[in-house]
């Protein structure tokens, strides 16, 4: 790298934004600044005339990044990086890691793209993070609501926790259904007032 | 009945929280896409560009869209290898331009009337020349109806748009919260979003779009080259289940149930007096007395029509649009072949052949 290639950040996800960055920086990218949102993007395009802004392709913002791309075609501001490799491929995986970015009129496609794809692995990777924080959520819940109905059972009907846990199963089984639904039902009916 | 084979029956489609998003919605509530042997799922976008590139990039089928959007992406994505295009204009209209109640309030009227307002504009501006902040005002995308609209408007009224005023692009929904907060003077955008900033006590509507410029195309049935390549029997079923539901829409008898499904959550998520005005032809101008303001405005929303033209995209409608976005940026003329009559005709002769078949059988 002959020089260094400056980049502005727009991320309102600022752990994720953090995970970029330092990806960025340690393969000697300069980031310029690292913003939370567009508020004023206007302003920060002009100030720190970036070789590339990269943004969440869920950001609403984009369409003012748009606008300058568009109309101010004879600044150093950014233009739509898509023009770097062409085909709706690129597109295509730049859609599915989430990332959009635009970079300046000028620089060749070559010199950008690994910085563009930094971004793309970061964002892919907080992706599988913030999934498998879900799962994990997911699972302590159902974990107790299933505990939670074997324990009704147990006051209700006087069984071993045993016994409340194959009757789960065996409803699950019955009903063609999973032992969280079942629980789920199992707790709604057992909560409401005996009459 | 005929049958249509759809290549791919599961279709995913994208749109925005716009009243003239309604054919999508309706079509869907009234299980039209079934009719013709699809199975649509409507995923909501915040942002045009978003939902340009996820239908450029394979993440949906097909796209209510902006027109001059299909005729400019080589404007915005200058070496993208994929073209977009439209066999079908879903609605004319649709839009109005909203000025902050501080603004107007400053402007000192005698009466009302998009000229007349015009007029005190330009005097106002010309009084705070001192003023190291222009008026700003925003439309929703570069290339956009509302953007040719805006600067029609202030052209008129002796303003020049590149030099007496900042234009900026914001996205529909966040219009009304940035001209409460001060941050821009007035817009144009698609309907509830003026409806709502009366509504609020916030904004005055100095004219809806169809007084600016009749007939207008507005949004387009988009998808790329490739996929109508590759599912064409998709594609003529998707038109004619949004060309029927259109059709549903021009039954003014049937726009009070389209409000109360636009509403939903799911959907626009606003209350319904707010969706009803455009639909219902209503205008309320500025926010008043009992009745004061408001007017009727029939054709607010044209939606495709077979007995008319306006759901017709063709080449020459392409070039009229190209040559007004050439005030904003350089076009490219030949790029007006994207919208495509024949297309149109096809779903016209499918549907008349429906129809014939359906009258034979009864």
């Amino acid at each position: 790298m002959t020089t260094t290639i400056s980049i502005l950040l727009v991320d309102d996800r600022p752990d994720r934004a953090a995970m970029v960055a330092a990806q960025l920086t340690a393969a000697g990218y300069t980031l310029l600044a690292q913003l939370s949102s567009a508020e004023g993007l206007l302003f920060q395009v002009e100030k720190h005339r970036p070789d590339i802004v990269l943004i969440d392709i869920e950001s609403p913002d984009r369409d003012i990044l748009e606008s300058l791309s568009v109309i101010n075609q004879h600044n150093p501001t950014p233009v739509a990086m898509f023009s770097a490799r062409g085909g709706a491929d690129f597109i295509a995986s730049a859609v599915e890691a989430g990332v959009s970015a635009y970079m300046a009129e000028g620089l060749s496609a070559e010199r950008v793209a690994p910085a563009i794809e930094i971004a793309m692995a970061q964002f892919r990777s907080y992706q599988h993070l913030r999934q498998s924080l879900e799962r994990t959520q997911q699972q302590l819940d159902e974990r107790k609501i299933i505990e939670r109905a074997k324990g009704l059972l147990m006051a209700r009907k006087n069984v071993s926790e045993q016994a409340a846990h194959q009757t789960l199963r065996t409803l699950a089984m019955n009903s063609n259904s999973t032992m969280r639904k079942v629980a789920e039902q199992i707790v709604a009916h057992l909560q409401t007032p005996a009459n | 009945m005929t049958t249509l084979q759809a290549e791919k029956p599961n279709i995913k489609l994208l749109y925005l929280r716009l009243t003239d998003s309604a054919p999508l919605i309706v079509a869907k509530e009234l299980g039209l896409f079934e009719r013709y042997g699809l199975n649509v799922e409507l995923q909501r976008e915040t942002s045009w560009a978003t939902l340009r590139d996820k239908l450029i990039g394979g993440a949906a089928d097909a796209a209510a869209m902006l027109a001059p959007m299909p005729l400019t992406v080589k404007q915005t994505l200058p070496h993208c290898e994929e073209q977009l295009l439209s066999g079908l204009i879903l609605s004319c209209n649709g839009n109005a331009i909203t000025l902050s109640r501080a603004l107007y309030d400053q402007l000192e009227l005698a009466s009302d009337g998009p000229v007349n307002i015009g007029a005190a504009l330009n005097t106002h501006i010309a009084s705070r020349a001192s003023e190291t902040n222009p008026l700003t005002f925003a439309s929703v995308y570069p290339f956009a109806s509302h953007t040719l609209q805006l600067r029609y408007w202030l052209n008129h009224a002796g303003i020049d748009p590149d030099q007496d005023v900042r234009l900026v692009v914001l996205p529909p929904e966040q219009m009304v919260d940035h001209l409460r907060r001060g941050d821009i003077d007035g817009y144009c955008v698609g309907e509830p979003w003026n409806t709502l900033a009366v509504q609020q006590g916030i904004g005055v509507i100095v004219a809806p779009s169809n007084t600016l410029m009749p007939a207008m195309p507005e949004k387009v049935l988009a998808v790329t080259q490739s996929w109508h390549d590759a599912n064409p029997a998709t594609h003529l079923a998707l038109r004619a289940a949004l060309l029927a539901a259109c059709g549903w829409l021009n039954d003014r008898s049937h726009r009070r149930d389209a409000v109360g499904i636009l509403a939903r959550p799911e959907y626009l998520n606003l209350p319904e007096e707010t969706i009803a005005a455009s639909l219902e032809d209503q205008v309320t101008l500025h926010r008043g007395h009992a009745g004061h303001g408001v007017k009727a405005n029939p054709d607010w929303h044209l939606f495709a029509h077979p007995q008319t033209d306006h759901g017709l995209p063709s080449t020459k409608k392409g070039r009229e649009l190209l040559a007004l976005c050439n005030e904003i940026a350089p076009t490219d003329s030949t790029e007006a072949e994207v919208f495509r009559a024949d297309l149109y005709q096809q779903t016209l002769d499918f549907l008349r052949h429906q129809n014939q078949q359906f009258s034979q059988t009864v």
